[in-house]
């Protein structure tokens, strides 16, 4: 589902930036899915 | 039969979602929202969409269920559904319904399958980003909940008696509501 949702609207998909994935895996790691999409969502100015 | 051991009795994926209920509820208040919240598209029209995509995806249980639960809001139309399923470009349905259908069968292949193409004549037909984005999800919840129902082999009963009746209380209380409701338990 996931993969359909994030490529069937052709989201934005860093490939130059492999520490943007460390980061990002680090903290949904620790955190959880949703507290990092909040974090996500309110560093986007969301 | 099914893979695993599955409530004795309950049609497709109520089994797996009585035997998990803690993954049913979410998954129950996303189909909620996303079927039956306040919108633009209406009910029938949704349902369309995850009739459609279950049919490509051969889910025999969800393509049944959900054409009917979209028959139902469509004024009991079950040719109407019929012709969706079988070719949606010569249904008798909106322009812009075609279009989104469209752009959700190629989801069902492949969400890079989707083109700029398919989102510009979505959007010709005066579809909003929030209807192409949940055209979107919609079809990609479907390609989930079919993989579920089917990668575990559940029951699909074959009476479309059962599907009619189903679907009548699918429309009238949610999924959420009736998912664990012990009345009728077949049902």
């Amino acid at each position: 589902m996931y993969n359909r949702y994030v490529d069937g609207l052709a989201t934005y998909t860093p490939m130059d930036n492999p520490e943007l994935y460390d980061e990002m895996g680090a903290r949904m790691a620790h955190q959880g899915y949703t507290k990092a999409a909040g974090d996500l969502a309110a560093a986007a100015g969301r | 039969m099914p893979h695993i051991a599955l409530p004795n009795g309950v049609p497709g994926i109520r089994g797996p979602m009585m035997f998990r209920p803690e993954t049913a509820r979410p998954m129950n208040e996303l189909v909620d929202v996303l079927l039956r919240g306040p919108h633009t598209l209406s009910p029938g029209e949704r349902e369309l969409i995850g009739a459609y995509v279950s049919a490509r995806n051969d889910c025999v249980y969800c393509h049944t269920i959900h054409g009917a639960v979209a028959a139902h809001h469509l004024g009991g139309n079950e040719d109407l559904v019929l012709s969706v399923k079988r070719d949606f470009e010569h249904a008798g349905i909106s322009e812009k319904l075609k279009s989104l259908l469209a752009i959700a069968g190629k989801v069902q292949q492949s969400g890079r399958e989707v083109t700029p193409e398919d989102v510009e004549r979505a959007r010709q037909q005066g579809a909003t980003d929030l209807e192409i984005h949940d055209t979107v999800l919609i079809a990609a919840l479907f390609c989930m909940c079919n993989r579920y129902v089917d990668g575990l082999a559940t029951w699909a009963p074959e009476d479309p008696d059962f599907y009619r009746q189903r679907a009548a209380r699918l429309a009238a209380e949610g999924y959420t509501a009736i998912t664990f409701s012990t009345s009728a338990s077949t049902m």
